[in-house]
């Protein structure tokens, strides 16, 4: 009887070995070309002419994390002086000051619709403000708690639902009418740092301290597919603007980009002299450059085709915490330790 | 771990590592084409050199100078 088990499991191991060995065959015949070869014909771009364009000030602590609002014009940063900041980046003008329950917040969001905003940290919950309830002031509208661990990131799929990622190695999506968890995405071995949600809202892809990247179908809760090749924790996640890709950034010090019909990594951003961990990532409108903080106090801006830096943006006095692109593309806006968020364009 | 448990384990990555087999998935070239295809298609203004400069009344960020909209009466 134990013999027969044992006689089904080896010839399951064998099986193991026959599939792994095809799986390599199969991506070797298609490893047939480097991305950043096959750009060399594109100019390189190294007239880029991106300056700091407004400071934001106000903060009074480290700026954790900042997210633009699809207005293009407003963005919320997160800070641990315990407020959230609703910002016109045109103006400077601070829209709203949150005060929050607590202070070490760690991740921030916008809704689509500018109708929340939703943060989390520490407290290991994620809260949802209200921005335009009836009485015209800022209300929590809910508490999401679940999570065992910290809240890393957030992001709104649409007013009725936003995703989460936790120190707790999952990532949740929830229910904000009802207040409750819908759904659970466990695979990670380390803490999920942080999320991106796809164009088309079908798949989202998580970053951990595990070093991998994973993609997830949200409507069957599974990892569809696994991405390796970083040395260290990946904080930061980001779709390439047409869904097919992504970028990450980790603390080995380097980006890279993965695409997903190809399944495998194709590009790498690192250079000898960039010995710092990547804090944030974002894209530019046509995907072409790529803006990167980093713990040195610097923003680095990257060819993502050729694979080249093409700009470095210094403006801050301490770690560039965060940073994002607007969705008309016109303005980057990174948020630092120094306190201050600066918009470039 | 009982032997049954460890063979369920197998059994489990087994049908993963036949998931992975199965997927379809295009060639590097193909990807980096595409991808190529898509930055040369959309406009970006952060990419002077590709898409031209921004004209002054279009750049949000520029500080408004001509009229206050106010009439003589």
């Amino acid at each position: 009887m134990s013999t027969d088990i044992a006689e089904r499991i080896a010839n399951a191991r064998r099986e193991a070995e026959f599939l792994k060995e095809k799986i390599r065959e199969s991506r070797a015949v298609l490893n047939d070309a480097q991305l950043k070869l096959m750009s060399q014909e594109l100019a390189p771009l190294n007239r880029l002419n991106i300056r700091i364009r407004r400071v934001l000030k106000g903060h009074l602590a480290k700026i954790y994390s900042m997210h633009w609002a699809s207005d293009k014009r407003h963005l919320v940063s997160a800070s641990q002086d315990g407020k959230l900041i609703v910002w016109d980046a045109y103006s400077t003008n601070k829209v709203y000051a949150i005060p929050l329950r607590s202070s070490w917040v760690m991740t921030c969001a916008y809704a689509p619709t500018g109708n929340f905003v939703a943060c989390g940290g520490l407290d290991n919950i994620c809260s949802i403000y209200n921005l335009r309830t009836r009485e015209g002031s800022v209300k929590v509208a809910r508490e999401l708690s679940a999570h065992s661990g910290y809240l890393s990131c957030c992001r709104f799929l649409n007013d009725r639902q936003i995703l989460t990622s936790s120190g707790d190695m999952s990532c949740m999506l929830w229910d904000l009418d009802a207040g409750v968890k819908l759904q659970e995405f466990n695979d990670h071995t380390g803490d999920v740092m942080s999320l991106a949600l796809s164009p088309d809202q079908r798949l989202f892809v998580s970053g951990a301290c595990d070093s991998t990247t994973k993609v997830w179908d949200l409507r069957t809760s599974r990892c569809v597919q696994t991405f390796t090749g970083h040395e260290s924790d990946i904080n930061s996640v980001q779709f390439f603007p047409s869904g097919d890709a992504f970028a990450t950034g980790s603390d080995d010090a380097s980006c890279r980009l993965f695409d997903l019909r190809a399944d495998r990594e194709l590009n790498i951003y690192t250079h000898d002299s960039i010995l710092c961990g990547v804090t944030s990532v974002a894209f530019s409108i046509s995907g072409r450059l790529l803006f990167a903080g980093y713990d040195d106090y610097n923003c680095n801006v990257w060819d993502v085709l050729r694979a080249e830096r093409c700009g470095v943006l210094m403006g801050h006095e301490n770690r560039v915490s965060c940073l994002g692109v607007a969705s008309d593309g016109m303005a980057m806006c990174t948020g630092s330790w120094d306190t201050t968020l600066k918009v470039w364009s | 771990m009982t032997t049954e448990a460890r063979l369920q384990r197998q059994l489990d990555h087994n049908r993963k590592l036949r998931e992975q087999f199965e997927r379809n998935r295009i060639s590097v070239s193909q990807a980096s084409i595409l991808l190529i295809q898509y930055c040369q298609t959309k406009r970006d203004m952060l990419i002077p050199t590709v898409w031209g400069d921004l004209d002054v009344k279009d750049d949000p960020f520029e500080a408004k100078t001509a009229g206050c909209g106010c009439s003589v009466m």
